[in-house]
This record gives C-alpha cells, sequence and structure tokens, in this order.
C-alpha cells in the first residue's frame, strides 16, 4: 500500500512537472485532468475535515468531558450555519450575512485587536526581560516606524517620515524580504522535489 | 529429719532423696551404696576379700560378656587342658561371683608388679586354644598349683622377658628352651630354606623383622604353636572371627615375610650374639634365673635406633604399646644392669630363684609361652574393655598383627604420611603411661644407640624421626604443602621441635600473628584536584536545583494584569474618543505611494469600460474591516470609471460571505458574480487560471455560471482585464503571483493588501509581477481623497488610527523605560541577595 502511495504520488508529480515544461498534447491534457481532481480531492478533504470535527467533538459531548460546553456550542454553530448556507439563497442570503456580519468578522476583528495590546504589552515588557543589543533594535525600530506612519495633524514627521521609513524599507524591509522570499522558494523547490522523489512522504508512509 | 544440702544449688532437700528436688541434681555418689555397706579402706588396712557378685548385675555389659566368655572358654580349655583346668581350681579356690571372678588369680606378691602392669591385668586369659593347651599340657598340673608365688609371678611375665635370651644364640643352650635353640639353629644354618607354607611367622613379626626387632618372639611362637599362624597370647577369650580375618588378611604378608624372616633373624641374631657382652648382668643372669619380674622390662638403654624410637614411641603410646612384645623385647635385651628396676632385682634376689631354675627349661620350652601369653592376654582385655568405648579396639592397637602393625607402624615410623585415626589418638591418650616407661628416656639411655642428638643432650631437640603418629598427625600437615612455599622465603623456618621443616608456621614475633592481621584500607576518599573541582561544580548545580526558586506572587501577577488593562484601556479610550468624537484632526495625506498611483493609473486608464474584472477575496474577517477600508475606494473608483463585470472569488472559506458583505457594503445594488469559495489553494488557484470553467464550473444551486451573460467569453484568466486580489497575507498574494505568472498575459494583477503584508510584496511590486497595489490605510486613503468626494471609511477610521498610533508609540517608549528601571532594579536586588 505504500509503495502504491509513493508511486501514485511521483507519478502524478512528474506528470505535472511535465506538462509545466511540456504543455502540449497529452501531458497537457493528463495535467489538467490531475489538477482537477486535487481540487476535488481538496474540497472532500475539507468536508471530511468538517465532519470529523463534529465527530471529536460529539465525543467530548458524550463522555462530558471538561469545557464540553464549548463543543457543544461548536456543534450547534456548525449545524446552523451548514444548515443556512445549504438552504437558498446560499452563501449570498442575508442569514449567512448576518451571521457573519453579527459573529464572525467581530470575533476575529476583536482577536485582532487584543492582538494589538498584546504586542504593545510585549514590547513594554521586553525590556524589563532582557537587556541586549538586539532587544534595543527591534524596540528602536518599531517605534520609529510607528513614528513614521502616525499621521498627525500636521502631517507626517518629515525626517522620520521622508528619509528614515524609506530607509528603513528600502535597503532593510526590501532586501530582507527578497532574502526570505528566495529563502521560501528554494526551500519550497527542495521539498517539491523529495516529495517528488519519494524521499518526504507528507500523504504518509515512513 | 535430717536434710542435705544440695550441693548445686545450696537447698536443703530430705536426706532420703537421691536427688534435688529443687534443681534435680544428684544428693548422693554414685558409690554411696558401696561406701555405706562397707567402709572405705584407708592406708595400710589390710584388704579384706570382698564378695562383689551381687553387684554383677550392675556391671556393664561388656564385662559381663567378658567375664562370660573368660568362664566359658576357661571350661572349654579345661576338657583338653590340664595345666588350665589347674588354673580353674585355682580360680575355684578364690571366691566366686567376685568382680575379678574367674580371671587370673593373682600371686601374692603381686604388689611386686608394678601398678600399670596390674592395670593391664584384667584377668587371666581364658583363652586358651588348643595348641596353648598341647604346650601346657607338658607341665604337670600340680607343678602348676605347688607353683610359689614367685612362680606364679612368672606366669605374669609375658612371653619377651625370656625372649631376649631366646634370640642369642651366645646365652647359651642352657638358658634356652630346647624348642628354641632348635628353631634359632634351624632358621640360622637354613637360610635358604623354604618358609612354613603355614605361615610359621607371623606378619607383624615379619613386618617387625625387617628392622629386626622381633624375628626371636616369632621363632619362639614357632615353637609354642602348631599352626603358627596367631600367637596364643593374641587369642581372645573367644575365636571370633576377626581373628580367622586376620589370618586370612596376614596370610599373603606371612608368606612374604617367611621369605625375608631368615636373613633378618639371622641378623638379628648375629646382632644380639655381638652384643653379648653388652648384655646387662641382670639378663645375663636371666637365662640361670627364670624369675624374673616383668619390671624388668623397663630398659633404658637401647642398642639400636630402632630400641630408641620404641623406647620414644611408647613413652607417647603408654600401655598401649606394652602389650607389644617385640618392643620388651628389644627393651630386655638392651636394658643395662644400672636401670633394673629394684623391684626386679629383688625379684632375682629372692630366695625362690633356684626354684625358677629347676624350672628354666620347662620355662622356656613349654611354660614360657604360656607365662608369655599371660600378660599379653590380659591386655588385650584390658584394652578390650578399656577402648571399646572409644569406638577403636585396643587390639588393633596392640595385639593384632595387622592393625598392631598397621597402627604400629603408623606409630613407631616416621612417617608423615602415616593415618592416625581420631579413634587411636584417643586410645593413646587414654592410656596411662608407667612409670617406668616414662623413665625409658632418662640420662644415659638413648646415647648409646641414638646416632642422631640424644634427647639426653639437649633435650629441646627432637629429631623428626622419633615423632609418635599422635605429634605427626598434629602437625600442620595440611597447611603446609611441600613445595608451595606459603610463608614466603622470608619466613624462618623451623629447626626443632614438632614443626621442624615448616615454614612460617610460627609468627615471627611471639603473640603476633606473621600474616593474620587483617588489611587496613583508608577511608578517607582519594580524588584528585579536578575530580575535587567537578564535585564542588557538581555540588553547586544540585544546590542551585535544590534551591526553591521565588513563585511569582499575585501580586507580581495582578501587577502584569493591570498593565495589560492598563493598555487595552488606553488605546479603547483613545480609539474610542476617536471614533465617537468623529474628529477629523488629522487629515489624510494627498501623496500616494508608487505602487498605488500604478493601481490607481490602471483603473482610471488602462481598464477597458465593461470587461470582466476578477475581484479575489483572499482575507480573514479580521482584516475585514481594515481591508474593506482599504479596497473600497478603489473598487469605488473603478465601478464609477469602468463599470466592470465583476466576477467575485474567494480562497477561504469565509471569503464568499466576506464578498458578499464587501459588495452590499462599498457598491450595493452593483451586479457581481460570485464564484464562492475556491478550494484546493495553489492547486484550485492554478486551475482556476488554466480553465476557469471546470475549476468552478457550477453554482451550489447546480447552475453553470459561465452560462450567465456576465461571464460569457470567459475560458481562461487572461479573459480577465483585471485581476484584484485584496488579500491580508503575504502567502497568499505569493500563490496567485506565481500561478498566473505567465498566462495573465494583458490582465493587470493589483492587490490591495493590509498594512502589515504591504511591506512584504514590496518586492513584487518591484519586480514587476505585481501591476499596483494599495497597502493599507495610508494607501486607500488618498484614493479615497481623490475619488470624487464619495465617502469612505478611511476618513472616518484616520483620527482614531492615527491617535492609535500614537498612543501605542507613547506607551511603548514610556513603558519601556520603565520596564528598563524595573528590570536593573530587579538584578540589582538581586545581585545583592546572592
Amino acid at each position: 500500500m505504500r509503495v502504491i502511495a509513493i508511486a501514485t504520488a511521483m507519478i502524478a508529480g512528474v506528470l505535472v512537472l511535465l506538462g509545466y515544461f511540456f504543455p502540449v498534447g497529452n501531458l497537457l491534457a493528463v495535467r489538467k485532468l490531475l489538477l482537477n481532481w486535487a481540487l476535488i480531492l481538496a474540497a472532500v478533504a475539507m468536508f471530511v475535515g468538517g465532519i470529523n470535527l463534529l465527530l471529536v467533538h460529539f465525543e467530548k459531548i458524550r463522555t462530558q468531558q471538561k469545557n464540553s460546553i464549548y463543543s457543544i456550542l461548536l456543534v450547534l454553530s456548525l449545524v446552523i450555519t451548514a444548515l443556512i448556507g445549504l438552504i437558498p439563497p446560499g452563501p449570498s442570503g442575508p442569514y449567512l450575512g448576518f451571521l457573519l456580519d453579527a459573529v464572525i468578522v467581530p470575533a476575529e476583528t476583536t482577536l485582532m485587536a487584543l492582538l494589538a495590546v498584546t504586542l504593545i504589552y510585549a514590547s513594554v515588557r521586553l525590556l524589563n526581560r532582557r537587556i541586549d543589543l538586539t532587544a534595543f533594535i527591534f524596540l528602536g525600530t518599531a517605534l520609529v516606524t510607528l513614528l513614521a506612519v502616525t499621521p498627525l495633524p500636521f502631517g507626517k514627521l518629515p525626517f522620520l517620515s521622508d528619509i528614515v521609513q524609506p530607509l528603513l524599507i528600502q535597503p532593510f524591509v526590501s532586501g530582507g524580504l527578497r532574502g526570505i522570499l528566495i529563502g521560501v522558494a528554494l526551500g519550497a523547490l527542495t521539498t517539491g522535489l523529495r516529495v517528488l522523489f519519494g524521499a518526504d512522504r507528507p500523504y504518509g508512509g515512513k | 529429719m535430717a536434710e542435705i544440702k544440695c550441693p548445686m544449688c545450696g537447698k536443703p532437700n530430705p536426706d532420703d532423696l537421691d536427688a534435688c528436688q529443687f534443681c534435680d541434681a544428684r544428693l548422693k555418689p554414685v558409690t554411696d551404696e558401696l561406701s555405706r555397706a562397707q567402709p572405705p579402706i584407708h592406708v595400710g588396712d589390710e584388704p579384706t576379700k570382698k564378695d562383689t557378685a551381687e553387684l554383677e548385675p550392675v556391671l556393664p555389659k561388656w564385662l559381663r560378656d567378658v567375664r562370660q566368655q573368660s568362664r566359658e572358654s576357661t571350661e572349654d580349655g579345661s576338657e583338653g587342658s590340664e595345666p588350665v583346668r589347674a588354673e580353674e581350681e585355682i580360680i575355684a579356690e578364690e571366691p566366686g561371683e567376685d568382680l575379678l571372678a574367674g580371671l587370673q588369680s593373682q600371686p601374692e606378691d603381686e604388689e611386686a608388679v608394678p601398678d600399670w602392669l596390674a592395670g593391664l591385668r584384667g584377668g587371666e586369659s581364658s583363652e586358651s586354644d588348643e595348641q596353648s593347651s598341647e604346650d601346657f599340657s607338658e607341665i604337670p598340673p600340680q607343678e602348676k598349683q605347688d607353683e610359689s608365688p614367685e612362680i606364679a609371678s612368672t606366669e605374669q611375665l609375658p612371653g619377651w622377658v625370656s625372649e631376649p635370651g631366646e634370640s642369642s644364640e651366645e646365652v647359651g643352650q642352657d638358658s634356652l628352651g630346647d624348642w628354641l635353640a632348635g628353631e634359632v639353629s634351624k632358621q640360622s644354618t637354613e637360610p635358604g630354606e623354604e618358609p612354613r607354607a603355614d605361615g610359621g611367622l607371623d606378619f607383624w613379626v615379619s613386618e617387625d623383622a625387617e628392622g629386626g626387632l622381633f624375628s626371636d618372639i616369632e621363632q619362639g611362637e614357632e615353637a609354642i604353636q602348631e599352626d603358627g599362624d596367631i600367637p596364643s597370647w593374641l587369642k581372645t577369650d573367644e575365636p571370633d572371627d576377626s581373628i580367622e580375618q586376620v589370618k586370612a588378611k596376614t596370610a599373603p604378608l606371612e608368606k612374604v615375610a617367611s621369605r625375608e624372616d631368615t636373613p633378618v633373624i639371622d641378623e638379628e641374631v648375629a646382632v644380639l650374639s655381638s652384643a653379648e657382652d653388652e648384655l646387662p648382668d641382670w639378663l645375663a643372669s636371666f637365662g640361670e634365673e627364670k624369675v624374673e619380674s616383668p619390671l624388668s622390662q623397663e630398659p633404658e638403654n637401647t642398642s639400636n635406633d630402632q630400641d630408641l624410637e620404641l623406647h620414644t614411641q611408647q613413652e607417647e603410646v603408654g600401655e598401649l604399646d606394652t602389650g607389644s612384645e617385640e618392643t620388651f623385647v628389644e627393651e630386655m635385651a638392651t636394658a643395662s644392669e644400672n636401670e633394673t628396676p629394684d623391684w626386679l632385682t629383688a625379684m632375682g634376689n629372692q630366695e625362690d630363684a633356684p626354684v625358677l631354675e629347676n624350672e628354666e627349661p620347662a620355662a622356656f620350652s613349654g611354660e614360657e609361652p604360656k607365662v608369655e601369653l599371660t600378660a599379653p592376654t590380659e591386655q588385650i582385655d584390658e584394652s578390650e574393655t578399656t577402648t571399646s568405648a572409644a569406638g577403636v579396639s585396643p587390639f588393633t592397637v596392640a595385639g593384632t598383627p595387622i592393625d598392631s602393625t598397621e597402627s604400629s607402624a603408623v606409630a613407631f615410623l616416621d612417617s608423615e604420611d602415616a593415618e592416625v585415626s581420631d579413634g587411636d589418638v584417643d586410645a593413646i591418650f587414654s592410656m596411662e603411661m608407667p612409670d617406668w616407661l616414662s623413665e625409658v628416656e632418662s640420662p644415659g639411655a638413648a646415647p648409646t644407640t641414638t646416632p642422631g642428638p640424644s634427647p639426653n643432650s639437649d633435650q629441646s631437640e627432637l629429631r623428626p624421626a622419633e615423632l609418635p603418629s599422635w605429634v605427626q598427625a598434629m602437625r600442620p600437615v595440611e597447611a603446609f604443602i611441600p613445595g608451595s612455599d606459603q610463608a614466603g622465603p622470608g619466613q624462618p623456618a623451623e629447626e626443632k621441635g614438632p614443626l621442624a621443616g615448616l615454614r612460617g608456621v610460627l609468627p615471627l614475633v611471639p603473640g603476633v600473628g606473621p600474616s593474620s592481621k587483617p588489611k587496613t584500607y583508608s577511608i578517607k576518599l582519594q580524588a584528585s584536584e579536578d575530580q575535587v573541582t567537578s564535585a564542588e561544580m557538581l555540588e553547586q548545580m544540585l544546590e542551585g536545583e535544590t534551591t526553591p526558586r521565588p513563585i511569582i506572587t499575585k501580586s507580581v501577577l495582578l501587577q502584569q494584569r493591570f498593565l495589560r488593562m492598563g493598555i487595552f484601556a488606553i488605546l479603547l479610550l483613545v480609539v474610542a474618543l476617536s471614533l465617537l468624537s468623529g474628529t477629523e484632526i488629522n487629515a489624510i495625506p494627498l501623496d500616494v505611494s508608487a505602487e498605488t498611483g500604478q493601481a490607481l493609473s490602471i483603473v482610471r486608464d488602462e481598464l477597458i469600460p465593461d470587461t470582466p474584472v476578477l475581484v479575489i477575496f483572499d482575507y480573514d474577517a479580521a482584516f475585514a474591516s481594515e481591508l474593506e477600508a482599504v479596497a473600497a475606494p478603489l473598487v469605488d473608483h473603478m465601478m464609477l470609471l469602468k463599470h466592470p463585470r465583476l466576477t467575485l472569488l474567494a480562497t477561504k472559506p469565509t471569503g464568499a460571505g466576506l464578498s458578499e458583505r464587501f459588495m452590499q457594503t462599498t457598491q450595493p445594488g452593483q451586479p457581481f458574480i460570485n464564484l464562492g469559495f475556491l478550494p484546493g489553494d495553489a492547486v484550485g488557484a492554478l486551475a482556476f487560471v488554466e480553465n476557469p470553467q471546470s475549476a468552478k464550473p457550477v453554482f451550489i444551486d447546480g447552475q453553470n455560471v459561465w452560462e450567465l451573460p456576465e461571464l460569457q467569453g470567459i475560458s481562461r484568466i487572461s479573459d480577465y482585464s483585471a485581476i484584484l486580489l485584496i488579500t491580508n497575507e503575504v502567502e497568499s498574494a505569493k500563490m496567485w503571483i506565481e500561478q498566473t505568472q505567465g498566462k495573465l498575459g494583458e490582465t493587470r494583477l493589483l492587490v490591495i493588501s493590509s498594512a502589515q503584508a504591504g511591506p512584504l510584496l514590496q518586492p513584487y511590486v518591484e519586480s514587476g509581477q505585481i501591476d499596483g497595489m494599495v497597502t493599507g490605510l495610508d494607501g486607500g486613503g488618498p484614493i479615497e481623497q481623490v475619488n470624487s468626494g464619495r465617502p469612505g471609511t478611511i476618513r472616518h477610521y484616520w483620527d482614531a488610527y492615527a491617535f492609535a498610533l500614537l498612543t501605542t508609540t507613547f506607551v511603548i517608549s514610556i513603558g519601556s523605560v520603565w520596564s528598563l528601571f524595573m528590570g536593573w532594579q530587579a538584578r540589582r536586588n538581586t545581585s545583592k541577595d546572592r
């Protein structure tokens, strides 16, 4: 079984890769077919994930584990949302919009606001936990960026917004990000090749 | 009532009790009955005849058996032996049922007999075998009865008394019996003659004959015994099986000995002949005077080394060895006249000596064996009775040919491998050493014959060859293995005493063992400096681990919580006051960035009116407020200017709802096609880029979306005039950038990102992969300002946003300084504590 999984992954990867490099004839058709299968499998995987989530929390409710009340809320919310989404007019209907506006967006926005408070608190406590050059650089960069982007009644701070911020963005931010992106791309390429040659088997098997 | 005080517990008891009623200790001695019956005999009192027959039942069984056997043998012997019958008559004259009844009567002058010999005489040997009876039959019974006490005493003399004279031809035929003379002459003149088939020489004689000791005795025995297998005196009261077994065992030895006896005997005779001059007077007159006391057998001077050995060993063995005739024969042969005991001298001067002279031939020829048999037999009996309890037959030690030979060999030979059993040792110690024997090694006795250092000259020096068997048995032979010098070369070797030749047996210093002291080990730990240092470090580490760390108290936790609450309160207060107040203190800047300007330019100039535009909603609900505010001015600007046919697509599950929300809030009433959620991330994006119809073919209700008029003519991604990607994640933007790379054609890719993702997407803008980008409120604000004055949300958020950033900067700055001070103070306190 493991050999079949490995062979399937390798053959599919090679065919798709060949379809990229040689988008002709049957290779292109096979690549498109495989991509459609992958898309369907991804959708089914989400459905299976939803089912698994329901089962897990049903088990918690049945065994009356700790904080099972939240599991009840989750199951109820999932079932209700699913039913609202399946009932016509579907996702574009007003009920689902209401749930989105009343629950999802405020909840996630609140969490984002808490993140802002937490980041401020961490910055305040930074020098209390460690006093070193990295901490001072990190904290100083944050303060300069904040001051540079902060709109003031009289506009932005001329020195920071005109000189310091571009100086920080161009050489440091752009250069650093390019390096990060290149590194990520190389890592993704290596990972892809390893998966393609069967060295890594994220689909299962050791 | 009289009371007896218990000797054990001291408590009084009635005198009629035999045992203490308190401690069960015996109150009366065992001999109390006898003492009561007759008063004790005091010194000088004439002994009275005692009737001890009534005490016979209390005798030990073995003693009763002996007495019974003695009676039976006496009766049997009386049938064929008149001398024995005469003895019975003598015995019969004595009161019957006496303790010693049935034993040979003692002469009146028994006091002349030494105590040790008297002790050996448990009774007359009633073992009158046929041979001895026949020999004694030559003696008239009347003569036996008429024998004077001196003669009777001679009967007590062992045969060896007369043997010295027999062993020497020079003693003269007058002093030797005819039978002995004949035997001696026969053996001396016929050395080559075949030995007797019947074993004329006993094996013990034959073995001793190797040393030339007892050959003469053997010759006498041959004359006495017809069959000559076993000396008559060695025969017990009853001819038990042991004798027969002894005979059987000795048969081969006898044969061997008989072949070697003759020359040895000759040598012995020759030695004795040569030592004729050395014979003491008393011995020289022995042939003339038949009457000799056994005490005359106390030789102190020996004529050869073997005699000295005999004396030395007899001193150790005691009475046990006295039963050996051979020893006494040699002693007789070598005893000096000066050492003749007084009693023997007195006996020689007694008036009855002439009478004995008349009996001399008979004594040597016929009666002598009889007399000779007496003492050994008694000795055997006594030995049996005394040592049987020890489990060792005395007969095997002193009397029996085989055992005596073996035991004598063990006892007399200087053989380290001689085996001496415990029983033998006990038997040796159980015997009382006679006085005369203890004086054997008196000065002047041994030096005459002993080649080595004499005990007289240096009593501390003992030759190993003279060690008795029991001393040899005590030698630490097991602990010392020859050849394996366990003690080491440094240990001195013993030169004297029983341990002579051994090394390291005795400690060098008296009282201190050589090596038995246990080796002492220091309990101090032997560790190097590095090890000690490492141990100290380990100890410090363990101490640090075990030292309790201060637990963060509630005050600290409360302080941190207050700090978080304070930050939140400050931000909330600032944002809330700004939003609620609706202030517009901070002006939105009009300057746009390059990427924003490119995006705005595309919308204004390049976008073809009424063309399909794909809007991808790829952000989370948390960023909905920001991205909606940022994207709304650009979308509104595009909708106002170009009226594109919007197709909405989401790559996040909540994207479909957010897209609906966005359109309803920002572009209410405007037509659009919501394709919904596109699963598969990169795969889905690739599939949609290559073939949108196959990637998202139908609606949720099953309607073919691509048949709608808004979507006519769209079969691939490049059919859209522009792609507007709204995202808050770099990965999502990168995915779309990568998957659409090379497939967009003339389609413009515009990105609307959050403030946090904008800088990360800046390289793609600079590389041209993104045609235009609007980032955050700073990017959307200028578009909103130039959007023909349409109301937007950026302006509403702008003051709150500005005050929040300012407050955040202030809080971080102030808080960092305060934290720096608090941290420094905490470290200072910690340093003080340490």
